[in-house]
């Protein structure tokens, strides 16, 4: 057997591997961002907040929004979703606390799903660390360790509906980010499949 | 010499503009604007109170009750009223002031959809009064992402539209879009707001062909492509939902699609023509587009042998590229079949009848 083969077919498997892990994490990234949505929409109506309200006084939450999304590497993205879900997940725990502590305190069921929604985000942030260490990325620095402020009453409700509007375009872009990583690396699998074809043939 | 004759020249073309322009200025006059249903009270240029004027409305006299002084006064005027109106001085006839009477309205708040058929790149914004104005009315547009003002740009053919570049992705700042409408009467505003994603609507898919699949009487090959207008479909991919039935049936069967402008239709029945459309959505966010352009197709059918002969006597065009169902071509056939024997019959007979006239004769 040449070496050639052997070395194809390894690539080959990292290939599939790689692709496999681009679609969990697509797929828990499209999970994240549906329910992120929903508790988002459920938490408005619960703290009695409008639509339209300016989050813009608020810091402290990661903002997805960014005018070189198309510019960025693809260690560039993964970093900064790395980066923000590691944020998400510390700022998720802040508002559950805030709900069963103070807001909500009766809505289990909400606590629920907001419990369910940090699993998943933490779950996001895990697989985006190992996608970069896959790809021979090196690890995004931990974060500052956050100092939890007592917040007034309002600032509270406030800052916990822009960590579900921020949640919700980091997953969306993160869905993005992973989905293009899949077909990429679908082409370069069959590109990599035709060249051993051809190899084949030509013996 | 040269100087005088262009010197003169220069002078009679000044006269010439200044007489156009006088005479211009006294056909239009000026335009007067006015409420539909109101009073409308029209003065003879700056004439004392007790000056005495002929009104004429497009060359034809007012009647005298209508007219106080150099006034001309018209009660809850109406789109007829619209017209040239011309006041002359008394009694020499002067024309004093000619005045271009506009009926109308102020304008309703406008109607204002936005819409991105071109995402990631931008979106465009339409609108529309909800009852006409009548008069000329214009529209300011101005756009805000966060509290970012946005340039915004005019369609070149559509008057009514407008075209923004978004500023960023994933952003949860909501756009937001101020419509005013402007006419001589008065303004109205129309607000909207929305976030980057709930606006973006694929224009349909193009160019949809349906092939039947050789030697297979239930299936369909349907392709098509992406809408042109959409920039990049490698980074923000369509789904696709195909939608299907035979005519003569109102239930459509539908099927979902992903990363693919293509499927096969595996369960047509056979010999039934087919009416198909498809539409398009951004695989994570917005809403569909509109049903494309539909198409009629039959699948494939094994065209009888002695129909083949026949087919071929009347030379049938086909207008589709899959042979026509038997249901439809034996009828067609027949009657230009049946059509064939009667003048070979008839042939005959007047053949016949002559011969038996030659031999009678």
């Amino acid at each position: 057997m040449a070496t050639g083969v052997r070395h194809d077919a390894m690539g080959g498997n990292i290939s599939f591997a790689l692709s496999d892990c681009y679609a969990k994490a697509e797929a828990l990234a499209r999970k994240v961002h549906s329910e992120a949505r929903q508790i988002r929409e459920s938490y408005r109506e619960k703290q009695g907040l409008s639509p339209d309200l300016n989050l813009d006084s608020i810091a402290g939450v990661p903002e997805s929004g960014t005018s070189k999304w198309g510019e960025l590497t693809e260690e560039e993205r993964l970093t900064e979703n790395a980066v923000a879900f590691a944020a998400f997940h510390s700022l998720l725990g802040e508002v559950l606390k805030e709900q069963q502590d103070d807001l909500t305190p009766g809505d289990y069921q909400f606590h629920d799903a907001l419990l369910s929604l940090l699993a998943k985000v933490e779950a996001l942030a895990e697989s985006t660390k190992q996608l970069l260490l896959s790809l021979g990325y090196p690890l995004p620095r931990a974060g500052e360790e956050r100092e939890e402020k007592g917040l007034p009453y309002f600032e509270k409700k406030k800052r916990g509906y822009k960590v579900m509007v921020e949640l919700c375009g980091w997953a969306l872009r993160a869905v993005r980010g992973f989905s293009r990583l899949k077909r990429r690396n679908k082409k370069e699998e069959e590109g990599g499949k035709r060249e051993v074809k051809k190899r084949g043939s030509r013996r | 010499m040269a100087n005088i004759v262009t010197s003169a020249c220069c002078v009679v073309l000044a006269a010439v503009v200044v007489v156009y322009a006088q005479r211009r200025s006294q056909q239009g006059g000026r335009i007067q604007y006015e409420m539909i249903g109101s009073d409308v009270t029209m003065m003879c240029a700056t004439l004392e109170s007790d000056a005495s004027v002929t009104w004429k409305v497009n060359g034809t006299d007012v009647k005298a009750d209508k007219v106080e002084g150099p006034r001309l006064i018209l009660k809850e005027v109406a789109l007829a009223s619209n017209a040239l109106y011309s006041c002359f001085e008394n009694p020499a006839g002067d024309l004093k002031d000619q005045i271009t009477l506009r009926v109308g309205e102020p304008p309703k708040e406008p109607v204002v959809t936005c819409r991105s058929n071109t995402y990631p790149k931008g979106f465009y914004c339409t609108w529309h009064l909800p009852r006409p104005s009548y008069i000329p009315t214009e529209f300011e547009v101005s756009v805000k992402h966060g509290n970012k003002k946005l340039e915004v740009q005019k369609d070149t053919v559509h008057k009514n539209r407008c075209h923004v570049k978004y500023p960023e992705l994933f952003s949860t700042n909501k756009y937001k879009v101020n419509v005013v409408a402007i006419n001589a009467l008065g303004n109205s505003s129309t607000y909207i707001s929305f976030d980057e994603f709930s606006i973006v609507k694929p224009d349909p898919p193009e160019k949809l062909v349906a092939n039947p699949v050789p030697n297979n009487v239930r299936r369909l090959e349907v392709t098509w492509n992406n809408p042109s207008t959409w920039p990049d479909v490698e980074n923000f991919p369509l789904k696709y939902f195909l939608r299907y039935r035979p005519l003569i049936l109102d239930q459509w069967q539908h099927v979902e699609l992903s990363d693919s402008t293509s499927h096969t239709i595996t369960d047509a029945y056979a010999g039934k023509e087919y009416i198909i459309q498809v539409a398009a959505k951004d695989t994570e966010i917005g809403t569909w587009s509109d049903w494309s352009v539909a198409i009629h197709a039959t699948p494939w059918m094994e065209v009888p042998r002695q129909q083949i002969t026949t087919t071929t006597e009347v030379g049938i065009a086909e207008t589709s590229p899959s042979p026509a169902p038997p249901s439809a071509k034996p009828q067609l056939s027949a009657a230009m079949g049946g059509s064939s024997v009667l003048t070979w019959s008839a042939n005959l007979f007047i053949a016949s009848v002559l011969v038996l006239f030659m031999c009678w004769c």
